[in-house]
């Protein structure tokens, strides 16, 4: 009985999360692997998403309004940030740079706005059920299932619509993309702003279920980094399967190891599968993004 | 020709205001020189995972400082403050606090609440000999790593643990699992706490280090043992205190055993949520007024007044939760410098040596200038001793429920200077 429950806990708990990386990690391949752009700072989008959803929903009363109205704004903030970028976004050097910045701008400003001490949001859903002797929330659940609608609506975006073959075409050729009628800048720009109200969202996601702090966007940021470069640039499902099956399985270790030996032991256990098997998590499909605008 | 005899010619008047604008500089210099302002460091925490603690320790160090220039200063000489943000990193504190005494003439150092960050400056401080105040609470900092020129007013973390543990033995349980923040603070705070714990006949169940910045606690806290464990002792501080007091609610662990904080578990904290409730805590000083014991009242209030500290313990300005466990130590550590300058007559670094004996094993009274209460400074390891709260949560607010003698938390001293 203690095994189940410790099982069952840790995969379910990493699941969730998992979900939630995927999130954060997805739209940083829009960003990254679409686009092209190395975005130090989407962390600080999940952070502000946080710290946005933390304020809105004090201040407007409802959690679930807050829910749909950050990733918008971060949307808007991301967009108007790409038009800033623009003239350096082409270069690697000078877009690490720049993003950096704005990383530091961005925590900077959240800091001098809420300061430092950590916030709590209350979880919306305060009911919860018993997962063979350990209470779960419902919230954790929720959580969960709106990840997996976004991430299909994200792949209806990205798979069935024009937008989506507008966006791999014009980082697979913007000049032919333009001369065929593709408003390249518009594309990026809008790309960048999918990017971030995705990162958004999974701040204001996570919000409940955290202490929220300026400084909670760049703890994150390196896990997703490396989610996104283990899937493969540009490949968002990959990512999505990498996300989920590297929390499901630190779940699972949890329950034989100390959870951080449980978090090391993950990491090289992904590292040497790459080593192996590089195309692993690549669905059985080729390692570059097809330009018809299939196989994301 | 015109007679200029008794009249001021133009020669004369330039000679004249040339003279007198020399000597009024030369005497202007000389008073300024007889009264050089004395300058005191502040090393704080603004940015970084300590900045909720720095917001006030720069409020206090400022209200002290204030107040003794009101009062005349230190033996009539005007004080300044100077501080640097340490960022709450150990390398980046060390260099602000060789900054404070090389470019900002620092004459003393009020130290960081961190305890890296202290401990990678007590040698900044050796080697300039400049008298260093840390408030970060590792047992080293006045034990194996520490040296004449340091001395810490408030508790180590030796002594929170010797003051704490029977109390929680005797009310709450006697099989305890502990987790605790994996640095040097939280592995220190393990070792005390189970040293006195399993001396006195009680359980050490598990104990689970957690990495900082953990923001899942599910797996760390899915390890308790909920069948044998009857305390929960949690050694964490600042996002991850909360986090993890959230979560063991949501886990039920708060039906099964009773949980206990250690003195950063609520800092600066808002108690009132649902997951807070029941929780115990190890406080240095009390947040409401009301608990406050009644011979410090009045010295409460005024410190509180000047710091900008309503009696519930949030800030005036913002209504932002005061770190209550800390925020006074600056303001006595200006007054402990005070009183030890006047007392051996300091008046720049060569008396050194004489401020130093000033402080060693000074007592004081709960006053104005200390209003946390009656504290001593031991003179062999230059270690301070006060007393303790032990607070819950009840109804959202902390409650005092009991006092903890500064003598409980006498151990053997680790170093001898």
């Amino acid at each position: 009985m203690a095994l189940i429950s410790q099982v069952s806990f840790g995969v379910l708990n990493g699941i969730v999360w998992g979900l939630v990386l995927a999130l954060a990690s997805s739209g940083l391949n829009v960003i990254f692997g679409l686009l092209g752009i190395v975005n130090v700072a989407h962390g600080s989008f999940y952070m502000l998403g946080a710290f946005l959803g933390w304020f809105l929903a004090n201040h407007i009363g409802s959690y679930w309004l807050a829910l749909v109205i950050v990733p918008v704004l971060l949307a808007i903030l991301g967009m108007g940030i790409e038009v800033i970028l623009k003239p350096v976004e082409n270069d690697i050097s000078l877009s690490v740079l720049s993003t950096f910045g704005v990383m530091l701008a961005l925590q900077g400003a959240a800091l001098l706005m809420w300061g430092g001490a950590p916030k709590r949001l209350a979880v919306p859903l305060e009911y919860g059920f018993s997962l063979f002797g350990t209470g779960y929330s419902y919230y954790r659940i929720i959580v969960a299932l709106v990840a997996i609608l976004v991430l299909f609506v994200l792949w209806l975006l990205l798979d069935r619509t024009g937008f989506g073959l507008k966006l791999r075409a014009a980082r697979e050729d913007s000049e032919l993309s333009l001369a065929i009628g593709i408003p390249v800048p518009l594309v990026y720009t809008l790309g960048f702003g999918l990017g971030a109200g995705l990162a958004g969202l999974s701040g204001v996601l996570v919000a409940p279920m955290v202490s929220i702090t300026p400084d909670m966007g760049v703890r994150i940021f390196a896990l997703v980094f490396l989610i996104v470069i283990a899937g493969g640039l540009g490949r968002i499902w990959n990512s999505v399967l990498v996300a989920i099956s590297f929390s499901a399985l630190r779940g699972l270790l949890t329950v034989f190891v100390d959870p951080t030996k449980g978090i090391i032991a993950t990491f090289v256990f992904v590292l040497l599968l790459l080593t192996v098997k590089p195309d692993f998590f690549q669905l059985g499909e080729n390692q570059e993004p097809r330009p018809n605008g299939r196989g994301l | 020709m015109k007679d200029y005899t008794g009249v001021l010619t133009r020669r004369d008047f330039l000679k004249l205001v040339g003279s007198s604008a020399l000597a009024v500089s030369v005497v202007f210099r000389q008073s300024c020189q007889s009264v050089p302002p004395l300058t005191v460091g502040l090393q704080v925490e603004l940015t970084g995972g300590l900045a909720t603690y720095g917001y006030w320790h720069l409020k206090s160090a400022r209200a002290a400082i204030e107040k003794v220039n009101q009062e005349g200063g230190i033996a009539g000489r005007p004080v300044r403050l100077v501080y640097a943000d340490t960022e709450t990193d150990p390398a980046t504190g060390s260099r602000r606090m060789r900054k404070l005494i090389l470019k900002n003439n620092a004459d003393f150092v009020i130290g960081s609440q961190h305890s890296g960050v202290c401990l990678a400056s007590l040698p900044v401080s050796k080697r300039f000999t400049t008298p260093y105040f840390p408030i970060g609470e590792a047992t080293q900092i006045t034990g194996s790593q520490g040296h004449e020129f340091v001395f810490r007013s408030n508790y180590s973390v030796k002594a929170h643990a010797r003051s704490g543990y029977g109390w929680v033995m005797d009310n709450l349980g006697v099989n305890w699992t502990i987790i605790y923040a994996d640095y040097a603070m939280g592995q220190s705070a393990l070792h005390e706490w189970s040293q006195g714990l399993l001396a006195d006949g009680g359980r050490l169940v598990d104990q689970i280090p957690v990495p900082q910045g953990t923001d899942d606690f599910g797996p760390y806290l899915k390890k308790v043992n909920t069948e044998e464990t009857d305390v929960l002792l949690i050694v964490l501080y600042g996002p991850d205190a909360l986090a993890c007091i959230r979560r063991s609610y949501e886990m039920g662990l708060d039906q099964k055993m009773t949980r206990f904080g250690n003195t950063g578990s609520v800092e600066a904290l808002d108690v009132d949520f649902p997951g807070a409730e029941s929780l115990f805590s190890i406080t240095n000083y009390p947040r409401r007024s009301v608990d406050v014991p009644q011979e410090l009242q009045e010295f409460d209030r005024e410190f509180r007044s000047r710091v900008g500290v309503d009696r519930d313990g949030k800030g005036l300005e913002n209504g932002r939760i005061v770190d209550s466990s800390h925020y006074w130590v600056p303001w006595e550590n200006v007054h402990f410098l005070r009183d030890a300058a006047e007392a051996c007559d300091w008046k720049g670094k060569k008396d050194t040596t004489r401020l130093i004996k000033a402080l060693a094993g000074v007592t004081v009274q709960g006053s104005d200038s200390h209003p946390q209460g009656n504290k001593y400074i031991r003179e062999i390891d230059h270690q301070g001793f006060h007393a303790q709260y032990i607070q819950q949560v009840q109804d959202g607010e902390l409650h005092v429920l009991a006092s903890l003698p500064p003598e409980l938390g006498e151990y053997e001293p680790t170093a001898v200077l």
